[in-house]
């Protein structure tokens, strides 16, 4: 069930331009959420992805700089659980495509 | 102020928002009590509650308004939030917030903030906030936001008296007057901001006591609905240019768009407001509920424990049920045993007996289930449970377009249809809910049963439990598959997000579900209870209209004479044959009349389009008398075909009956007709109110006619292809 995902990413490296607008400041690969294991400790670097779907992420406290926890997954690997500072949220991976991370140890910080 | 009327005593409305989960309901329960009122928002199936109560002189008026997490407006409920802040006439508003997160409960409060209406802060479920350690510096965070805060703990009532009293105060005009606090946006944004609210100071508008730095900040965003709002104002062309061309500067100079930067700011302000003031303890909430959550959605355990709820709600809701349900029944039997006996044979009693009485029993009969299936559905949502079925099952559900929680409502369906149909309320999105209520009709409901257990011990004696078991297999592989077809083509377009929260999981407190069961029964009693009766009345019509008085007489007049006649003789072999001839003719009599009333006609108009699967006229009439109830296909086949007219599933009368008139093959085909088309008036009339739009009921009940006729014509031509009759 990975696969779908892992497969989707791969389309997304090719994708021109993908990451050419938030590499000044930072050298770190940045990778989508969806491709985290469970236990990771990340950082969120960018939202992408529709408006709608953008703006409920913010509203539920998605943000830059907020750091998240991958939980778990769902016993069939889809969907994922994320802790948010304390609060829980549970998104499908093909959602957490759109969610790019770094890992926290790496660059520290708001 | 144009009001000439003084009040007596002084009233105020109070609207309570804040995000889901935050408590906010028991905070409104605590005040009102039981004194509530539900009732929908705007034609929306999003219930809206209402109280009042008497304080100190004065009438307060609260209104419980849905949750949402901003006021960006996203699902159905959020929309309704949203304009009930903006358009409600309140006095003030007072949000909810669950300090044990204020981050993002903050996000809403500094929304409510930019409206500049009145607004008090109830930092709820304080006492987890202060047992975690953090400390809050209330008097500097009340003045950095510019809203007072009280603290409360909605479960036991602790605070409420301090909040309604500051929530008063403010209403009055009477609390120190808060300055109004601005987030700032940083010098680009703030210059868009500036700009659209000039341009829209020109154009006149109500904008219901609302900021007009809120409105630019809307159109920054490119919220829709102001959008809209804006467009069909006069004179709006220059904004709506502007809001282009801000949008553009903005997103070319940060290569990210306008509501994304707003949103930073805003986390950025509070995230200062709560540096100054909020004393974190270095604590991670790892507590009981991720403990139990290791459990619940564990890869092993997951599905075992989500079946033995399902299981224990099932049985709790039908079989549990079943007893208050024969109650019910006994008491409806009763009443109108007793009113036969009471009443001389006339119009009048058959209309009392078997129309209203009829009806309205059949309205009660379903009350048991619905309020057990609430009552235990409302537990599922205030631990929290509901939303790890909806984490377990999305994965599955989503395959053929649907949502985690579409799986409650699907398997309650097996009950009975109609609490699944209102069970589909837990779905958020409006397009989720109506596909959820479109296909749950499919799923073979208890009713349908008996009709199953009488056709497939007719015609497949030996197989009869295979032939059920199939039955039920094919009723959930329609729905599914009807469901992936209505997704594919009429609900094409942006898909709903699945994101949402896992609340951490509580205790349910007994009068919170006790409430939410009384709401559901009394909806189901109001609004579906007058609509069932009249519809009872009108089937009742036509099943005695026209009057057959010639041809009842002449079959009474036969009657007489071979019972006479049986008094007159002795020998014992010529008294059986009369008496069986005597109730041949008793059963012909109920034949003859019904053949000639409006129903028997009815199904005798339609055998033309039901020869092709088969079925005759008698069919057609049990499958119209099936719309009642799916049961009463068999009592209307019993009296048909047999003697004495009385016949139950089991009775071999019938079924002798049954095999002299039909092949198996149509029976097999009626037995998929059977389980397809509409399930009865009462899931109809609960459609109908769910749905709320006409061409959705009418798509509903045509596409399962449709389906019902395509599949048993099927069957039928398939077996006889297949060399079957």
């Amino acid at each position: 069930m990975l696969h779908t995902a892992s497969h989707q990413h791969s389309n997304l490296s090719f994708f021109p331009g993908y990451d050419t607008f938030h590499t000044k400041d930072n050298n770190i690969m940045n990778t989508p959420l969806s491709l985290c294991r469970e236990g990771d400790r990340v950082t969120i670097k960018k939202l992408t992805g529709h408006g709608g779907f953008k703006k409920r992420l913010l509203d539920l406290g998605f943000r830059k700089g907020k750091e998240l926890t991958v939980v778990r997954y769902a016993p069939l690997r889809d969907p994922m659980e994320v802790n948010l500072s304390g609060s829980h949220i549970s998104l499908r991976v093909e959602e957490a495509d759109h969610i790019e991370v770094t890992p926290t140890s790496a660059s520290h910080g708001e | 102020m144009a009001n000439n009327q003084v009040p007596l005593t002084d009233s105020y409305t109070f609207a309570l928002t804040g995000n889901p989960n935050c408590g906010k309901t028991s905070i409104f329960n605590e005040i009102t009590g039981a004194n509530q009122k539900v009732g929908n928002w705007g034609g929306v199936t999003v219930d809206v509650k209402t109280g009042s109560i008497r304080r100190t002189g004065a009438k307060l008026y609260f209104t419980d308004i849905p949750g949402t997490y901003s006021l960006s407006a996203y699902t159905m409920e959020e929309i309704v939030a949203r304009d009930y802040i903006i358009n409600g006439n309140t006095d003030v508003i007072i949000d909810v917030l669950d300090s044990t997160n204020l981050e993002r409960n903050l996000y809403l409060a500094v929304q409510l903030i930019e409206l500049g209406k009145p607004l008090v802060l109830a930092f709820n479920m304080y006492d987890e906030l202060t047992r975690s350690g953090t400390r809050v510096d209330t008097e500097q965070l009340s003045h950095l936001l510019g809203a007072p805060i009280c603290f409360t703990v909605g479960r036991t009532g602790k605070g409420i008296d301090t909040l309604l009293d500051t929530a008063v105060q403010v209403a009055k005009d009477s609390y120190p007057k808060k300055h109004t606090v601005n987030v700032q946006y940083g010098p680009e944004l703030e210059a868009a901001i500036e700009k659209l609210s000039s341009l829209l100071e020109q154009i006149d508008f109500d904008r219901r006591g609302i900021e007009m730095r809120w409105y630019a900040l809307k159109l920054l965003e490119g919220d829709e609905v102001i959008t809209k709002q804006v467009q069909e104002l006069s004179g709006s062309e220059a904004v709506l240019a502007e809001q282009q061309v801000q949008m553009e500067r903005i997103e070319a100079l940060y290569h990210e768009d306008a509501a994304t930067l707003i949103s930073e700011k805003r986390y950025g302000f509070i995230l200062g407001a709560m540096g100054e003031t909020v004393k974190r303890a270095p604590v991670d909430r790892i507590g009981l509920s991720e403990k139990i959550d290791g459990i619940m959605t564990n890869r092993f355990l997951a599905y075992p424990i989500f079946a033995a709820f399902m299981w224990l709600l099932f049985q709790a809701t039908f079989t549990l049920g079943a007893y208050p349900m024969e109650w019910f029944e006994s008491g409806v039997g009763w009443l109108s045993e007793t009113l036969q006996a009471a009443m001389n044979p006339s119009m009048f009693r058959s209309l009392l007996v078997d129309g209203i009485i009829g009806g309205v029993g059949g309205v009660l009969v379903f009350l048991p289930n619905i309020l057990i299936l609430f009552f235990g559905i409302s537990i599922l949502e205030d631990t929290g449970y509901m939303a790890r079925i909806a984490f377990i099952m999305d994965k599955m559900m989503h395959r053929i377009g649907l949502h985690g929680k579409s799986f409650i409502p699907l398997i309650m369906g097996i009950g009975c249809n109609v609490p699944a149909i209102m069970a589909a309320r837990t779905l958020e999105s409006n397009r989720d809910r109506i596909l959820t209520i479109l296909i749950a009709p499919l799923i073979s409901c208890s009713a349908r049963l008996p009709v199953y257990i009488l056709f497939a011990g007719t015609f497949f004696p030996r197989n009869a439990g295979n032939i059920i078991f199939i039955l039920y297999f094919f009723s959930f592989f329609f729905a599914f598959f009807m469901g992936f077809l209505f997704k594919k083509n009429l609900f094409k377009g942006e898909e709903f997000p699945f994101v949402m929260e896992l609340p951490p999981y509580r205790v349910p407190t007994l009068k919170s579900a006790l409430i939410h069961m009384w709401e559901k029964g009394k909806h189901y009693l109001q609004k579906m209870g007058g609509v069932v009766l009249i519809f009872s009345i009108v089937i009742w019509f036509l099943s005695n209209f026209p009057v057959q008085t010639e041809v009842a007489q002449q079959y009474d007049r036969q009657i007489d004479d071979l019972e006479t006649r049986i008094e007159q003789t002795y020998s014992e072999s010529s008294v059986e044959r009369l008496s069986y001839e005597l109730e041949e003719l008793r059963t012909e009599k109920h034949r003859e009349i019904m053949k000639n009333t409006y129903i028997g006609k009815s199904g005798r108009l339609i055998e033309p389009v039901l020869r092709p699967l088969g079925f005759d006229w008698r069919m057609g009439v049990s499958l119209i008398t099936g719309f009642i109830a799916k049961e009463v296909v068999v009592s209307t086949l019993g009296v048909l075909f047999t003697v004495g007219g009385e016949a139950d599933e089991e009775s071999q009368m019938l079924q002798n009956a049954l095999r002299r008139a039909y092949t198996p093959l149509t029976g097999l085909a009626f037995l998929f007709f059977v389980m397809l088309y509409t399930p009865c008036i009462v899931a109809l009339v609960t459609l109908i109110r769910e749905v709320q739009s006409w061409k959705w009921s009418l798509f509903s009940l045509g596409y399962q006619i449709a389906l019902a006729w395509m599949i048993a014509f099927l069957v039928r031509w398939g077996g006889i292809t297949l060399g079957f009759s």
